[in-house]
């Protein structure tokens, strides 16, 4: 049966691929998503499905309800069994995916990843954001709200994982560089803790009267810190910058929790990602000439323009409308 | 030739077993002064700092009280980290959805918190209670071991809280859980989630060491034959300690929500081992029938004054996962060599 | 069902039941088993099995491995239901589902494992399952009362000769005579009426087999009937008052120790002596 079914689709397929001449004629993508269900991932769907729309493209949107490369591979083995003409692909992990990419390639179906990049450049375009630079924006960001003198603190996740370290490395560079007078604690790593994160926190503001700042780099940090920010009562005192754009962190930008958000372009991945591989299987676009890494900027989002329609457009959404 | 020396030995052995809570005390006595003595300006030396690690420890010693019973009992649960996120899950839409009308609560406003909140404690008690009931059935019923169910309803738990959220925190829970509750200072200097806990804390404590409960969950998990032959009933008495369990993870994700005023859905993935930990730091066996809640208050107040102490200090946090790791394994040899040599 | 012949000067309890020993005269029997009969499946093990055990005597049941010891024993002790026949308590019938319904009928039993939890110290063992409230308000919210519970387990202890260095020990920490006093101690404060015992000195030492035995004599001289399994046929003409043989699941004579010797026994036991 699923044999058959095989058999008849891989028909369907070879049908398409022989019609391919004719532009106008549907392409068929699988996205592949790191993890489903999230704001950052519902608004990636957002961006691909309007590229799809525009591009005429047959878009599959398929992955697990965890960020884990076992849960992951399932739905590429799914996906691959339907023989899509182009695969967008968030790899869970950097290095597992690298012979099965490079393979799919050989086959001449292009890959585009994004969100994280391969841990070789295998694939064809790596559409993601520039955590490095996320970091170094965060320095500004916090800066610009906390001044650069007196005592900050990093909240990372746990080392070794490439984007937060990048966040991180970003903000303590530009500060080691850019603003010697200011004072960093060595970095907190308190994992998906909330209550560590608040533990580390406290601690910090204990040790240090002076502490004027404190960057957190994922969201359980960032809801720890705030509470431990709070419970000290010194809202509004000790600065605040995290990432992402979550609908609780925008109403939390709102509140005076958050002084500045970090904000990626997940929407724009999406669509970036669709449309590339709409024009690579068109031939509109030819390999060679695809650079392969495509650094989105972050926004930054404040108090101040959080309003402004140019920084809320980039807003994490739960449903496209 | 038989041994008289087992005489002798018996009151040694009784208070040694007595003290391995008694050491863990002086270890965290120690720590305590030591931070005290060596911390920049005597940072840590602060009542306001005291009742941030009683804070830090509020959650994670309800757990650790509730895995006292059940290692006590020869059990075993898991899923209090997936118990957690669903309660507080369920609890926080409950929240949500009755504070207000969508718009009101989009906006911050909230015209029936008080009810709303009544019903939502309700509802994380209740969830967390029917998770822990689960567990406890499946355990009695199918007479599988706790470990395996716990681990199957761990993934079960987290999966149906997936489901109810998409992976999304929720959203637009009041802060003023956050500003009337968690960070609410009784007096200026004490945090109402640290009463709460303490009471608790202090009720289970009597139940175990000054009750039947006590003595009957002891009794299970130092021979099942024993207590059944005894005329406890086993069966019964293992469901009230997976609902005590399931209760105290409901009243831990109170305390998640009202202090961190959010859901944390990817957290609390390791407080299971977290709460083991600090019931054996405690002196509470492994292998069922010795347990005891003033030891684990003192094993859940270790690994928080190491962290706090440590960043205090300057220092990376991640020592404190190699002390607390070093500690766990003193804790657990003293266990063993208790029971080997005691046989 | 075949009728089981006699030996010497005893007689068998006819396995219909009803007839009294004369040797023990017309006392009642604190209890009285008629008729038991126990199928698992379709293996008979106990076919009909009729016994008396009477206030301060020690009744001894010995048997060959299989001959049916210690269902009968479990029968008793309300851990099996018997298939057929009648238990009465004191004169009165009745019907024991579990070893709750036989501890309210005030049958105790000391289980071969004793069935002590290890960890639990010695007076928690003895009241183990039937704990002490504390009085006043206290109780009312739960509170056991160790004091006396501690008062009474080491009261019991002492009157049985069992020195232990403390009474707040754990029964692991005892010595493998001093845990089976222990056990001993729990059935005689619970037992109104009779105790079973199934192989109590079995694993034990001379010395601590003597203690034991004073123990088994002590709950005797407390007016309770007494009921000992046990392989140690010498021990057993030293220490019972009466010895039941059981052979392929029936009691097939009715022994006075005094009038027998072990040889005696063995023969009775293995069918060996024409009956």
């Amino acid at each position: 049966m699923k044999m058959k079914l095989a058999v008849t689709l891989a028909s369907i397929m070879a049908a398409a691929l022989a019609a391919q001449a004719h532009a106008e004629d549907p392409v068929t993508v699988a996205f592949l998503p790191g993890q489903v269900g999230i704001p950052f991932y519902s608004s990636m769907q957002c961006g691909a499905q309007a590229a799809a729309k525009a591009f005429n493209v047959q878009l599959s949107w398929n992955g697990p309800p965890d960020w884990d490369i076992a849960l992951q591979q399932p739905f590429i083995d799914a996906a691959l069994q339907l023989h899509p003409q182009g695969i967008v692909l968030a790899p869970t992990d950097g290095g597992a995916l690298i012979s099965q990419v490079k393979d799919l390639e050989s086959k001449g179906v292009h890959v585009v990843t994004v969100d994280a990049p391969l841990d070789q450049p295998v694939e064809t375009q790596s559409v993601q954001s520039d955590h490095l630079l996320g970091g170094v924006a965060a320095a500004k960001a916090m800066v610009a709200v906390a001044g650069d003198t007196g005592t900050f603190l990093v909240v990372g996740m746990r080392p070794g994982l490439p984007d937060i370290d990048a966040r991180v490395k970003g903000f303590v560079d530009t500060f080691k560089k850019d603003h010697p007078n200011a004072k960093l604690l060595p970095v907190a790593y308190p994992e998906t803790s909330s209550t560590k994160a608040a533990q580390q926190v406290a601690a910090a503001i204990q040790a240090n009267p002076d502490l004027k700042g404190v960057y957190v780099t994922h969201s359980a940090a960032a809801t720890g810190a705030s509470a431990a920010i709070m419970e000290a009562g010194l809202r509004g005192k000790v600065k605040l910058v995290s990432f992402d754009a979550d609908p609780q962190q925008i109403r939390d930008l709102k509140d005076g929790i958050y002084d500045a958000l970090i904000i990626q372009q997940p929407y724009n991945m999406g669509y970036e990602a669709v449309k590339l591989s709409a024009q690579l299987i068109r031939h509109q676009v030819d390999k060679a000439s695809v650079k392969h890494d495509n650094f989105l900027p972050f926004v930054v989002a404040t108090r101040d323009n959080m309003a402004d329609k140019n920084i809320s457009q980039y807003f994490y959404k739960t449903s496209c409308n | 030739m038989n041994k008289l020396a087992y005489d002798d030995g018996s009151t040694w052995f009784y208070r040694l077993r007595e003290t391995t809570a008694f050491w863990m005390f002086l270890i965290l006595l120690g720590l305590v002064a030591l931070f005290s003595l060596i911390s920049p300006h005597h940072a840590f030396l602060s009542v306001n700092n005291f009742f941030n690690i009683a804070l830090n420890a509020s959650q994670l010693v309800l757990l650790a009280v509730g895995m006292t019973f059940l290692l006590g009992a020869k059990e075993f649960d898991l899923s209090v980290g997936s118990n957690i996120v669903l309660a507080s899950i369920l609890a926080a839409k409950t929240i949500t959805a009755l504070a207000g009308t969508p718009d009101e609560v989009a906006v911050g406003d909230y015209p029936h918190l008080g009810l709303a909140v009544a019903v939502g404690v309700v509802v994380a008690l209740g969830s967390g209670a029917l998770f822990g009931l689960v567990n406890g059935l499946l355990v009695t019923t199918l007479r599988l071991s706790s470990f395996l169910v716990t681990l199957a309803t761990t993934a079960i738990g987290l999966g149906m809280a997936l489901v109810l959220t998409h992976g999304a925190n929720v959203p637009d829970i009041p802060r003023a859980l956050q500003t009337d509750f968690a960070t609410y200072r009784l007096f200026d200097l004490v945090p109402l989630p640290v009463l709460l806990s303490l009471a608790l804390v202090m009720l289970l404590w009597f139940v175990l060491a000054q009750t039947r409960f006590g003595v009957h969950t002891l009794a299970l998990g130092s021979s099942v034959d024993a207590a059944r032959r005894a005329g406890i009933n086993h069966k019964l008495h293992l469901l009230k300690l997976f609902a005590l369990m399931g209760v105290l993870c409901g009243v831990a994700a109170l305390l998640d929500i009202s202090r961190f005023a959010t859901t944390n859905i990817g957290g609390h993935q390791t407080d299971n081992l977290q709460a083991v930990a600090a019931a054996v730091i405690g002196g509470t066996s492994l292998f069922g029938g010795m347990a005891s809640v003033q030891g684990t208050l003192v094993g859940s107040l270790i690994p928080v004054v190491l962290g706090t102490g440590l960043v205090i200090m300057g220092l990376d946090s991640f020592y404190q996962l190699i002390l607390v790791g070093l500690i766990v394994i003193a804790a657990v040899y003293i266990d063993q060599r208790n029971r080997q040599t005691r046989f | 069902m075949h009728s089981p012949q006699q030996y010497l000067a005893a007689q068998a309890a006819p396995a219909n039941g009803g007839a009294h020993l004369p040797s023990v005269g017309r006392r009642e029997p604190a209890l009285q088993a008629i008729g038991i009969t126990k199928n698992f499946g379709s293996l008979e093990v106990l076919k009909g099995v009729s016994m008396e055990l009477y206030r301060g005597e020690i009744t001894a049941v010995v048997g060959d491995n299989g001959a049916g010891k210690s269902t009968f024993m479990k029968v008793l002790s309300g851990e099996h239901a018997p298939t057929g026949g009648q238990l009465c308590v004191n004169g009165k019938e009745v019907l024991l589902r579990s070893t709750q319904d036989a501890q309210t009928f005030g049958i105790e039993t000391v289980y071969q494992d004793l069935a002590l939890a290890p960890d639990l110290s010695v007076a928690e063992n003895v009241f183990l399952g039937r704990e002490l409230k504390a009085p006043g308000w206290r109780g009312r919210i739960g509170m056991l009362d160790r004091p006396q519970m501690l008062a009474e387990s080491t009261r019991i202890l002492t009157e049985l000769g069992a020195k232990l260095k403390s009474y707040r020990a754990t029964t692991q920490s005892l010595s493998g005579g001093q845990r089976q006093g222990v056990a001993i101690a729990r059935a005689i404060k619970w037992a109104r009426h009779a105790i079973l015992m199934d192989e109590p000195t079995a694993a034990l030492g001379t010395r601590q087999r003597d203690m034991v035995y004073e123990a088994i004599r002590a709950a005797a001289q407390r007016n309770l009937a007494v009921l000992l399994i046990s392989h140690d046929l010498p021990q057993v003409l030293a220490l019972a008052d009466r010895i039941v043989v059981m052979r392929q699941g029936v009691a097939i004579a009715n022994l006075v120790p005094a009038e027998v010797t072990v040889r005696d026994v063995v023969d009775v036991m293995l069918g060996a002596k024409p009956t």
